[in-house]
């Protein structure tokens, strides 16, 4: 059953105020922490096993798809103990040859869908899309909004769209792209959130990754915040996705902090957090490898695919 | 035969009214014509009193805009000139020129005095200036009109509320200005004029919590104890020499405040913007 | 969907983020014995009241240091004297100003170990000292350096010239930082200065000595003497300094100005406070949780201009303290010297017992007391968890007086007329902060507000070029900005 859209919950959702300034400083003393030793290899693995190795390319083949569902396996073969990724992220034509790659190893299908990037088709459509697309195989539908509709407020017609997604998606979990740098202020970050988690939203996700910006530390802290706002209010988790932009194993580190800080303990695993990246891999291999040998190895050491 | 004079008594003008002293005691004083005037003494009561009308007016004078306190201030100008004083001419025609002088400070001084501060990070950063609250002055009976209008002027176009302390043998001239301030839709109790022995006034004013600054002109004998009392509060004591040159803009600025702000102001999504 | 008689949801935010030790480990130099520092060299000082400065996270003593005499600051002030008569009160403006410039650098090329020396004096957290004490102490150089040449401009249609010999006191709880507030301004506007640092906290100021040197500064132009209550007497005692500048509790100002009462020394006083942040239920609540923590809790309280009065508007104050205590449960209490510590060390034996003095107060006086943190609490040092006072009263000696320490009272109101009038209760007046996301209601408030500092969405937060410092029991005169020139300038 597909949710309702209620007016005064749209005016409760665009009531959301965010400081600017403030969050940036909060996101500045994230970055000062100082992740080193033990604690830091811990960290390298969780956020290793929480990427969503993603290739969404127009030149996409079925050769290309396996080699990135080969690593998404075994990130690196040097160390086979290493966790797999979460999942691989695909476009729906390449469903299937995906789905083959990764059966029985526990790495989730994930594919975009309703007219990605832009989201400039006809709902009818988008259902359509994500209906064939999870009969293909796909485990997670990642979806964008419409982010036309939302600047024009019209919620909902956003807020509609979610949820016949949701409802097509079926067992499938849905990640619902808010592409936070076409929504121009953290306010909207705020609103967009809670419409996106209250129409059905599994995950609420940053960006498509076509656009810069992508993910930001301070659109991430104003989503983390929504979401526990929402388990507050109603005991329900809601996952986060973070994609586009995020290369370095520090950076994924910090996200890391953010996440343990504002949400705690549970959602420290790949099934409530993702990373949505693709070279973020080889990096933190780099700083895994690192740990274990002590030598500063070169890029060549990983595989580029 | 000559004439019976009418012996004249003056009166303090407080809260825009003009009162006695609640002692009741006067001091007799030698008027411009040199006929006997009785002034009122100033007494402990009077000045507390004066104190609570002056904090209640001080407020109220601030909320008004710069442009009408101005107005106000020029208004006293007109009042006073061409007004018959007991004073020489000099005096009164300095007095005036300083009234104007000063009326044309109210919708300025503070752009001059604030600053628009650059500091590291996104925020609005400004410094503006607010009145000290309300003062006891003390004008040097030797600056004479002058003195008085210096020092009501100064205190009052910085936003303030201040209580005049005249020395009695210059109450035949306080009592004019107060006519002059009364007639200038001056508030009630933004100059307030009290009259009587300084220096006793000025020792009750210095033990008295609720008054933010004290401003001396001339020598000041007692300035050691008026200090240490001071230190009690963190009281504001400002001193000049004379009222002859005109208060400059950094010593108004010593009738004020600075008060700092930092307004959080907001940096769109992906850095700054380029317009 | 959840009913009120659900058990509430909760986050495990406590042990949600394990994080191995991380000291800083740039080696210190720090000297067994230090005395003081006048024209331009370095002196034992006497024997006779030589005492410790001690680590207050470990107990370990760092040094012993010696206290000067009467005849030492006597000797320290005719240096100064004889400095600004002959040298600095004749030089250029321009040629100061580089002298201040070569300062800056030093000291950030230095800022490391700075950093680590101050941290392990003071208490504080490394990550506030490499942040934001040493940082900001080489910006005030910095910009002080660039008015030396341009003093024309600092009184308006006056000519302006140096009072002469400044002494200056200095409080422990940001050491190299008040040093720098003191000295920086003094020196661009031709003055010379007596400095005593605070006597649990000397070493950097020993430290900057040593840069003082180094950049070749005129001997006697910076003279440095350690001590205590009696050196300080002495020195704003002195009968040829022409200027004090103090800062520090408001007892002590006080008795300073009846010290100098009748004297001609000009003076400013940066005192005590009692800072009330006030959240409108439209403040953006989750950055206001923020502003609050970092009002009160990093530097464990230790700042006169510390947001320790919590105003909340009535509507929304249950559910921002359970914001509030939710986010203080990520803090980490700690070894300083790790750079994942937020919350250092109390400064001494003495302000810890005098911060459990109030908290045991505050109990007795009727509040709730609430203590978190994401550590334990370490058993050595002197450590005090994050607490948060609520159930408060006006009244109440915790909403009146300064603690100094990571206290926060919590007070609630309704109107921001009432949230005025509640921030405006007090003898202090240093510093407020205003949270709402509603522009014209910022605006009126924090004008309203008698307070020499108003952060309006934010709290804390410092900068060269802002003037700060308060009114009534909280001080007089500005550091910071142009307004900080006008305390160490007359007209010429």
């Amino acid at each position: 059953m597909a949710r309702t859209f209620h007016p005064a919950d749209a005016r409760r959702w665009r009531a959301a105020r965010v400081d600017n300034a403030a969050v940036a400083q909060r996101v500045a003393r994230v970055r000062t922490r100082s992740i080193k030793t033990d604690s830091k290899l811990k960290l390298l693995k969780l956020a290793l096993s929480m990427v969503d190795l993603t290739t969404l390319e127009g030149q996409d083949t079925p050769e290309k798809v396996q080699a990135l569902c080969r690593k998404a396996i075994h990130p690196f073969l040097e160390q086979p103990d290493l966790p797999h990724t979460a999942a691989v992220c695909v476009y729906p034509n390449m469903v299937p040859v995906a789905a083959a790659a990764v059966k029985g190893s526990g790495v989730k299908v994930a594919a975009v869908a309703t007219g990605f990037p832009s989201g400039q088709i006809p709902a009818a459509l988008k259902i359509e899309e994500v209906k064939r697309t999870v009969a293909m195989g796909a485990d997670e539908i990642d979806m964008v909004i419409d982010r036309g509709a939302f600047l024009a407020g019209d919620d909902q017609k956003v807020f509609e769209e979610i949820a016949m997604v949701k409802e097509a998606c079926g067992s499938a979990r849905l990640k619902v792209i808010l592409e936070t740098g076409e929504l121009g202020t953290l306010d909207n970050v705020a609103a967009a959130s809670r419409l996106a988690i209250l129409a059905g939203g599994d995950f609420i996700k940053t960006s498509t990754g076509k656009i810069s910006p992508a993910a930001t530390m301070e659109v991430t802290l104003v989503m983390l915040e929504a979401i526990r706002e929402h388990f507050l209010d109603t005991g329900e988790m809601i996952g986060m996705k973070p994609a586009g932009g995020i290369r370095t194993a520090k950076q994924s580190l910090h996200y890391l902090v953010l996440v343990a800080e504002t949400l705690g303990k549970a959602w420290m695993s790949p099934e409530w957090f993702r990373f949505g990246a693709s070279s973020l891999v080889n990096d933190l291999l780099h700083q895994i490898a690192r740990r274990g040998d002590g030598h500063y190895a070169s890029p060549r050491r990983f595989s580029v695919d | 035969m000559s004439r019976l004079s009418i012996e004249k008594t003056v009166k303090q003008y407080v809260g825009g009214k003009f009162i006695r002293s609640e002692s009741g005691r006067v001091m007799a004083s030698t008027g411009s014509d040199g006929r006997t005037v009785f002034v009122p003494q100033g007494s402990r009561k009077d000045l507390r009193d004066a104190v609570r009308i002056a904090r209640k007016a001080q407020g109220a004078w601030a909320a008004r805009t710069a442009y009408n306190r101005g107005q106000i201030l020029y208004r006293l100008a007109e009042m006073l000139d061409g007004r018959s004083l007991p004073t020489s001419e000099a005096d009164a025609i300095a007095a005036v020129d300083r009234a104007v002088h000063h009326a044309g400070w109210s919708d300025k001084i503070t752009a001059l005095l604030s600053t628009l501060n650059p500091v590291s990070g996104t925020y609005v950063n400004y410094s503006r200036i607010r009145p000290l609250g309300v003062l006891v002055v003390v004008p040097d009976p030797a600056d004479g009109l002058l003195g008085m209008v210096e020092a009501a002027c100064t205190c009052a176009v910085m936003s303030n509320s201040c209580i005049l302390v005249v020395d009695a043998s210059l109450g035949e001239l306080a009592a004019a200005f107060s006519e002059a301030l009364h007639t200038s839709d001056l508030p009630g109790g933004v100059v307030n004029v009290l009259t009587g022995n300084a220096s006793e006034l000025l020792a009750v004013a210095s033990i008295h919590d609720d008054i933010d600054g004290l401003l001396l002109y001339g020598e000041q004998p007692d300035l050691a104890e008026l200090q240490t009392e001071a230190a009690h509060v963190m009281r504001r004591i400002v001193q000049r020499t004379s009222a002859t040159p005109a208060a400059t803009p950094i010593e108004l600025q010593q009738l004020a405040e600075v008060q700092t702000v930092w307004m959080s102001a907001y940096e769109p999504q992906g850095g700054a913007a380029v317009y | 969907m959840n009913k009120k008689s659900d058990p509430k949801p909760e986050l495990d935010l406590k042990g949600a983020l394990e994080l191995s030790p991380s000291p800083e480990r740039i080696p210190v130099t720090i000297r067994e014995r230090y005395g003081h520092f006048i024209g331009g060299k370095f002196h034992d000082g006497t024997d006779d009241s030589l005492f410790e400065t001690v680590n207050p996270a470990t107990g370990e003593v760092l040094a012993h240091v010696a206290a000067a005499t009467e005849a030492e600051v006597d000797k320290a002030v005719a240096s100064a004297r004889a400095a600004h008569t002959k040298v600095w009160g004749k030089m250029s403006g321009a040629e100061r100003g580089k002298y201040l410039y070569r300062i800056a650098r030093r000291m950030q090329e230095k800022s490391r170990e700075l950093s680590a020396i101050e941290t392990r004096d003071n208490g504080k957290p490394i990550r506030e000292t490499r942040d934001v004490d040493i940082p900001l102490a080489c910006a005030h150089f910095f910009y002080y350096a660039g008015w030396a040449d341009k003093l024309e401009y600092a009184l308006p249609g006056r000519q302006a010239r140096s009072l002469g010999v400044a002494a200056q006191v200095i409080p422990w709880n940001f050491p190299l930082l008040m040093a720098a507030w003191k000295l920086a301004p003094a020196l661009a506007t031709g003055n010379t200065v007596v400095l005593k640092p605070a006597e649990t906290t000397p070493l950097t100021a020993m430290f900057l000595a040593e840069i003082l040197q180094e950049v070749d500064l005129p001997p006697g132009v910076v003279n440095i003497v350690n001590g205590a209550g009696a050196t300080g007497g002495a020195l704003v005692g002195h009968g040829d300094v022409d200027k004090v500048a103090f800062t520090g509790s408001t007892n002590v100002g006080r008795i300073i100005m009846r010290q100098i009462a009748g004297t001609k020394k000009k003076a400013t006083m940066e005192l005590g406070g009692k800072g009330a942040q006030i959240v409108f239920a439209d403040a953006a609540l989750d950055q206001a949780v923020e502003g609050t923590i970092n009002g009160i809790f990093f530097n464990q309280g230790h700042v006169c201009c510390a947001g320790s009065r919590l105003l909340l508007e009535e509507s929304i104050a249950e559910a921002f303290m359970e914001r509030l205590q939710r986010r203080v449960e990520t803090l980490r209490i700690g070894d300083p010297l790790d750079k994942n510590t937020d919350v250092g060390a109390i400064n001494s034996a003495e302000q810890f017992a005098t911060v459990q003095r109030y908290i045991d107060i505050g109990r007795s006086e009727g509040a709730k007391v609430w203590q978190g943190s994401a550590t334990a609490v370490p058993d050595k040092g002197y450590f005090i968890p994050p607490t948060i006072l609520s159930g408060m009263q006006q009244s109440d000696t915790c909403v009146r007086e300064e603690i100094f320490g990571p206290v926060l009272s919590v007070l609630t109101f309704r109107t921001p007329d009432e949230a005025v009038k509640k921030a405006n209760d007090s003898e202090y007046g240093l510093a407020a902060g205003v949270w709402s996301e509603k522009t014209s209601k910022l605006f009126e408030v924090a004008h309203r507000l008698n307070a020499g500092i108003v952060w309006a969405n934010g709290y804390n937060l410092f900068d060269p070029a802002s003037p700060f410092g308060g009114i009534r029991h909280s001080g007089f005169g500005r550091e910071g900005g142009i307004a900080g020139l006008w305390p160490y300038l007359e007209v010429a």
